[in-house]
């Protein structure tokens, strides 16, 4: 069944060769880089893109109204388009815009750009202070008064988490570390993604405390990169490609104002109400078993875990237990993260867009060493960020 | 992508920071005075729905009815529901200055009205992991009234109590 | 009145801290159209400018790609030390950053050899005869430090 007033499809993806740092390209070059692979991949030039909508965080990365200096290299020279900023969402967001003036007419072929261009690290005193400002940039997200005096970034959110779940569910943290292997392994056959080290229970269980509970490795790491994608109306993706991948659905939901109210118990409403929200308007009863892959936007192998629970993809205290068993593994029962996750490779800006990319490549078949061996009509792309938004987007093979 | 060619790289290094003044507002104003000037803790029940809001707000999250005036008092004991401890150097975002460390952050869920209470994030005196709870007993430990300024920080930290 | 009255009394209270706190000291690599650019500058006090051969356009500063077909640009071309002006200001406000106590003048440069404008900084001049159309020249700082800098500024002909 038809939920937008014109079907709309993925006809194009890209992504940009991913590490710590890319001392080789500035922003826009960067941005760049990922376009040019998705046009290629659409077999499109910038003269049929109608409209070029921006994911970006300005205050992260030092260049107010970026779209400005992104213009010439993002193919937007004189074409209509919108900036978005959701947080880390915002990869997410932004191709939820694109779908949007597809679907209502607005424009036929629509470019998403997401782009990353951090700091970049110095040295190891450097990379600690790095750290510490990286983190403190992020809390400017955080109420000035009330949250963000205490807050140290995200990472206190999924120390919190992380104690919570401990506290009450009976996970084991060999459950956790072997979610992170997985993680590593399905990276390690992802040309893009970043990390691609081929670590061990032990190495996980032996990674410092960052903050108590939370162990390093059980965190992402902070990736320079950038995803683009293209979306078009059912009359021109027909003409694009002979491989559309159809957007089901998309789904927005937003959390509270102070972060503390979240946190006891530690309280992922807002995963679940777009989750539930996307399993109710596609009559979805089982999405365990009605869902082919899922790209989960994993800040952290906890939120991977707990987040199934909040999803309804399991039930509550059961996900460590389906992890543990090796069910969510590239070849298992239900494969989470085929990509590797945002844990292996997390960009920020353009991390939402990659587990969509990721998603459509699997529904597509084009996913390379990390396809899953099974066949793939449905997919589920995740995003999260900023004050608890979560993003969905349900990709199929067949025509809705 | 065969060899990775190392290309000269020019970069320009500049920092990005600018300090900024944030008014509390009409509600969190009313609160963040009762704890200057009379340590005490003043939240605000939903007439709607009775969710008790710890900061006061305008307007419930819940139902959106005007909460008006009916102030609620919380605290000072409270319940400790989860705790973490930072080990990695951490930026103070009043001054700019890195911090080494910083006592255990914890939720502490403050004592209200009927059973009910209202959570915030704030430090625990007590250092030690082993002797820190689920479920322990703690109080809120107050600057002297000369130095509090109106802000989160009057509180210096919970201390654990016995009861 | 949208708050109840008795609010009204109550001191406003502020607090001030970092609005936002920069990811990192950024370093706003120049990528590697830039890295030759300033290279040039730094090391042969030489101008490039980069052209697109679909559209015949030499762009000065150099970019990436063509703002009009997108193409990806290679070609490189030195172009002039000299040049036209074609508009200028004159900055008589004292700020943060100047690179001259002001008064002083800042113009839009077309260098002979390409087909967009420079904006820097014009020395060596009374600002009374400044004029739109006046030829202007590059001059060097002695110590270069690959950056748009080491054009010290542009003097009048």
């Amino acid at each position: 069944m038809a939920r937008f007033g014109r079907r709309v499809a993925v006809v194009g993806v890209g992504l940009s060769d991913c590490d710590r740092s890319r001392p080789d390209v500035n922003k826009v070059e960067l941005a760049n880089e990922s376009i040019r692979r998705c046009l290629d991949d659409a077999q499109l030039s910038m003269q049929d893109i109608d409209e070029v909508v921006v994911a970006d965080i300005d205050s992260l990365f030092g260049v107010g109204q970026s779209q400005m200096w992104l213009t010439d290299d993002i193919a937007c020279y004189l074409k209509p388009g919108v900036k978005v900023e959701t947080g880390g969402s915002v990869g997410g967001s932004a191709c939820h815009s694109a779908v949007h003036h597809v679907a209502a007419g607005a424009s036929d072929v629509v470019l998403v750009t997401a782009t990353s261009k951090g700091g970049g690290a110095r040295g190891p005193v450097e990379r600690f202070g790095g750290g510490a400002r990286a983190q403190a940039a992020m809390t400017a997200g955080f109420h000035p008064i009330w949250d963000r005096w205490v807050f140290v970034g995200p990472l206190m959110l999924f120390a919190f988490m992380a104690n919570d779940y401990l506290m009450w569910s009976g996970c084991t943290r060999e459950a956790i570390a072997k979610c992170r292997v997985k993680a590593a392994q399905n990276a390690m056959k992802n040309p893009y993604a970043h990390l691609k080290r081929d670590i061990t229970v032990e190495d996980v269980l032996n990674s410092p405390f960052i903050i108590w509970p939370l162990r390093l490795l059980e965190f992402c790491p902070m990736t320079q990169g950038s995803a683009a994608m293209i979306f078009a109306s059912e009359e021109k993706a027909k003409k694009i490609t002979n491989k559309p991948v159809w957007v089901e659905d998309i789904v927005t939901a937003h959390s509270k104002q102070y972060w503390t109210d979240a946190m006891v118990p530690v309280d992922w409403g807002s995963q679940e109400a777009g989750a539930v929200a996307l399993w109710k308007r596609n009559g979805i009863t089982n999405p365990w078993k009605e869902i082919d892959v899922f790209e989960m936007y994993d800040p952290s192998t906890w939120a991977e875990v707990i987040w199934m629970e909040w999803m309804h993809l399991c039930g509550k205290g059961e996900a460590w237990k389906l992890v543990d068993r090796g069910a969510t593994e590239i070849n298992g029962e239900f494969p989470l993260n085929p990509s590797g996750g945002v844990v292996s490779t997390n960009p920020g800006v353009p991390s939402t867009t990659m587990r969509y990319i990721e998603a459509a490549l699997q529904v597509r078949g084009d996913a390379g060493e990390h396809q899953v061996p099974r066949e793939v009509r449905r997919a589920v792309g995740h995003g999260f960020g900023g004050t608890n938004w979560n993003t969905y987007m349900l990709l199929s093979k067949d025509m809705p | 992508m065969t060899e990775k060619k190392q290309p000269e790289v020019l970069p320009i290094v500049a920092g990005v920071d600018f300090r900024f003044k944030y008014p509390a507002g009409v509600y969190m104003s009313k609160c963040l005075h009762e704890l200057k000037e009379n340590a005490k803790f003043i939240g605000i029940q939903c007439p709607k729905c009775k969710a008790i809001w710890w900061p006061p707000q305008v307007v419930c999250s819940y139902c959106h009815a005007e909460t008006g005036t009916n102030w609620v008092e919380l605290g000072p004991r409270g319940a400790v529901v989860n705790w973490v401890v930072v080990h990695i150097p951490s930026i103070d975002p009043r001054t700019g200055e890195l911090k080494a460390t910083q006592p255990p952050a914890a939720v502490i869920r403050l004592d209200g009205p009927e059973g009910s209470g209202a959570n915030w994030l704030h430090f625990l005196e007590e250092t030690d992991l082993e002797k820190i709870k689920k479920g322990m007993r703690v109080e809120a430990v107050f600057k002297p009234k000369e130095e509090r300024e109106g802000q989160a920080s009057d509180v210096l930290f919970f201390r654990t109590v016995e009861e | 009145m949208f708050y109840p009255k008795e609010l009204e009394e109550v001191e406003p209270i502020w607090e001030e801290q970092l609005a936002a706190v920069s990811g990192s000291d950024i370093a706003y690599e120049v990528g590697r159209i830039g890295t030759k650019f300033f290279a040039e500058l730094r090391d042969n006090r030489k101008i490039f400018g980069i052209r697109c051969p679909a559209c015949d356009l030499v762009y000065m500063p150099p970019r990436l790609s063509c703002k009009n077909c997108f193409t990806e640009l290679k070609e490189w071309v030195e172009v002039s030390n000299t040049g036209t002006l074609l508009t200028y200001t004159i900055v008589y406000v004292p700020g943060e950053n100047q690179p001259f106590e002001p008064p002083y003048a800042i113009g839009l440069i077309q260098l002979d050899g390409a087909d967009t404008a420079l904006m820097h900084v014009i020395g060596e001049t009374d600002l009374e005869k400044l004029s739109i159309g006046m030829r202007l020249q590059a001059v060097f700082s002695e110590e270069r430090d690959a950056n748009i800098r080491d054009i010290k500024y542009f003097k009048p002909l």
